[in-house]
C-alpha cells in the first residue's frame, strides 16, 4: 500500500494504517535521534513521543516530503528531550575503586569478542564522529545529522528547522568545521581513507 | 572568521555547499575558477569531502524496538490534549475580552473628559471676561444645578465664588439687610432693560427661587427647572461599575484556566518524565 493511502486511512483513525507508517519510518526517525542525541534511550524517549506527535498531528500535513515532515517532528522531540536532561541529568554510573577513585576502564566493561581490524577501525571512527558530534552545539548537530545522516537536502532541512537557507548553509559550514578541528585529536585513530589532510597535505 | 589555511568564512561556506551542490551556476562557476588557483582551497574542499564521507558512512542505528502506538496510548493524551487546548483557549479568550473591557473603560472616561474639554473653553472665556464685557452681558443664572459649571458659562451656585462680570452674590431675602432694587437707567442701553424686557425676580436660593436674570415674560411664574444632568451621571457610573464587574469576572476566568491550564501541562511533562 502506498505512503499516501496509508495517510489518509490513519486520518480516518485507522489505527493498523499509521502503524504501518510507524514501522516504515522508525529506523530513520531512531537512526537521526541517536546521531543528534548520542544516547540510545534518550533517542529512543524522543522517538516514541516523535510518534505520538505524528498521530496527533497528522491533519497538518499537507502533502510534500513526508519524510522531511516526520523529520521536523522528530527534530523537535529531540531538542524536548535534551532540554528535559538537562534540566535532570541522570548520573553516570562510574565505577570507583574502594578509595573512591574512578577506574577508567574497569575489565568487566571491556568486551572480549575478537574484533577483526576493519571493525575496530570502523568503531573507533564512529565513536570519534560521535564524540564530535555530539560536541556540537544543538543548531549545528541538528543540521549536520539531518543533511550528512539523514540525507536532506538545504531546502527540506531549512523547513524542518524553520530557518532560511541561507542559514542551513552557514550552519552546516561552521559544524563541518567544528567536526573538523575535533577529529584532529582522533587522527591516529581514523582510517587512512578518512584521516585529514594537514596543512602541508601529508 | 578564517582557519588556519586563511580560507575566508565566505569560502568555506561555499567550499561547505559546493560538496552538496548546492550552488547555483554562478557561484560554482567563481569557486571553480578559485580552485583552479588556489592549492589551499583545493586541499579543504578534499577534507570537507573525506568528512562528509565520514559522517555518511556512519552506520545506521536500528531501533531497537517497535513504536507502534496503541488506542490506549492515543486516546489518553487526546484527551488531555483536547482538555488543555481548551483551557488555554479560554485563557486566551478572557485574557483578550478582559483587554477589550480595559480599552472600553478607558474609551468611556476619555469620553468624559472630552466633553469636559469641549466645556473648558468657555468656562475660560467666562473667567477672562473683562467686566465691562460682563456688563454688556446678561448673567444668566440657574438653579437647582450642579455646582459644576458644564460649560454654560455658569458658577453661580450656591457657595460658588462669583465670576467675573456676574452679579454680587445674593443673600435670601430674609437674611438681606438691604432691599433689593434695580434701576434701570434710561440713557444707557442695558440688554438687561432691552430688547425683551426682562425681568428680575428675587428668591430665596434655599428654596431653588432665586434672582434669575434674562426670564421672559411668558415664562414669569412659572417653576422653571433646569435641565438634570444627574441621571446620565448615574448611568455613565452605573456603566463603569457593570464593567469593573465584568473586568473582574473575565480576569478571574483568565487566571483560573490559565492555571488550571498550566498545572495540566507540567503533570503531563511530569508523566513523560517518569515514563
Amino acid at each position: 500500500m502506498d505512503e499516501k493511502a496509508l495517510i489518509d486511512m490513519a486520518l480516518e483513525g485507522d489505527m493498523n494504517a499509521f502503524n504501518h507508517l510507524v514501522l516504515a519510518y522508525q529506523d530513520m526517525a531512531f537512526n537521526t535521534a541517536y546521531r543528534i542525541m548520542s544516547d540510545g534511550p534518550a533517542a529512543e524517549d524522543a522517538t516514541q513521543e516523535a510518534f505520538i506527535s505524528m498521530y496527533q498531528k497528522l491533519h497538518t500535513y499537507h502533502g510534500g516530503s513526508f519524510k522531511a515532515w516526520l523529520l521536523r517532528i522528530v527534530t523537535n522531540a529531540c531538542y524536548d528531550e535534551l532540554r528535559r536532561r538537562k534540566r535532570r541529568p541522570t548520573v553516570a554510573l562510574e565505577p570507583e575503586t574502594d578509595e573512591g577513585d574512578f577506574i577508567e576502564s574497569p575489565s568487566w566493561l571491556e568486551d572480549d569478542a575478537p574484533k577483526p581490524d576493519e571493525a575496530l577501525n570502523n568503531s573507533e571512527l564512529e565513536k570519534a564522529l560521535q564524540h564530535c558530534i555530539q560536541a556540537l552545539d544543538e543548531k549545528y548537530r541538528a543540521v549536520v545529522v539531518l543533511v550528512d545522516v539523514a540525507g536532506e537536502d538545504y531546502e527540506s532541512v531549512a523547513a524542518i528547522i524553520h530557518s532560511p537557507i541561507g542559514t542551513v548553509k552557514s550552519r552546516l559550514a561552521r559544524a563541518r568545521q567544528k567536526l573538523q578541528h575535533c577529529l584532529q585529536g582522533f587522527w591516529e585513530l581514523l582510517p587512512a581513507n578518512f584521516r585529514l589532510l594537514d596543512v602541508e597535505g601529508k | 572568521m578564517n582557519n588556519k589555511l586563511g580560507i575566508s568564512n565566505k569560502d568555506w561556506i561555499n567550499l561547505s555547499a559546493y560538496i552538496d551542490g548546492a550552488l547555483s551556476e554562478i557561484e560554482r562557476a567563481r569557486l571553480d575558477k578559485s580552485l583552479a588557483e588556489s592549492k589551499d582551497l583545493q586541499q579543504e574542499l578534499a577534507n570537507l569531502q573525506r568528512l562528509k564521507a565520514a559522517v555518511r558512512a556512519l552506520p545506521a542505528k536500528k531501533a531497537p524496538r517497535d513504536f507502534m502506538l496503541n488506542p490506549a496510548m492515543v486516546k489518553v493524551r487526546k484527551q488531555q490534549t483536547k482538555l488543555f487546548a481548551s483551557l488555554r483557549l479560554a485563557s486566551v479568550a478572557a485574557t483578550i475580552l478582559f483587554l477589550v473591557a480595559f480599552a472600553g473603560e478607558a474609551l468611556l472616561k476619555g469620553q468624559i473628559f472630552q466633553n469636559l474639554q469641549t466645556a473648558a473653553p468657555a468656562m475660560e472665556a467666562a473667567l477672562s471676561m473683562e467686566p465691562d464685557q460682563a456688563a454688556e452681558q446678561p448673567q444668566i443664572i440657574t438653579w437647582g444645578y450642579s455646582p459644576e459649571a458644564k460649560g454654560l458659562g455658569g458658577g453661580g451656585g450656591v457657595g460658588g465664588a462669583p465670576m467675573a462680570g456676574s452679579a454680587e452674590p445674593m443673600m435670601p431675602i430674609e437674611e438681606s439687610p438691604i432691599e433689593l432694587e434695580v434701576e434701570i437707567p434710561q440713557d444707557q442701553p442695558s440688554l438687561m432693560a432691552e430688547p425683551q424686557e426682562e425681568e428680575l425676580e428675587l428668591a430665596s436660593p434655599g428654596t431653588g427661587e432665586a434672582l434669575i436674570l434674562g426670564l421672559r415674560p411668558e415664562t414669569e411664574g412659572q417653576v422653571i427647572e433646569a435641565e438634570k444632568d444627574v441621571p446620565r451621571e448615574q448611568e455613565r457610573g452605573l456603566n463603569i461599575t457593570t464593567l469593573r464587574w465584568v473586568q473582574g469576572g473575565l480576569a478571574a476566568i483568565a487566571l483560573i484556566t490559565g492555571l488550571i491550564a498550566l498545572i495540566l501541562h507540567f503533570r503531563r511533562k511530569r508523566q513523560i518524565q517518569t515514563k
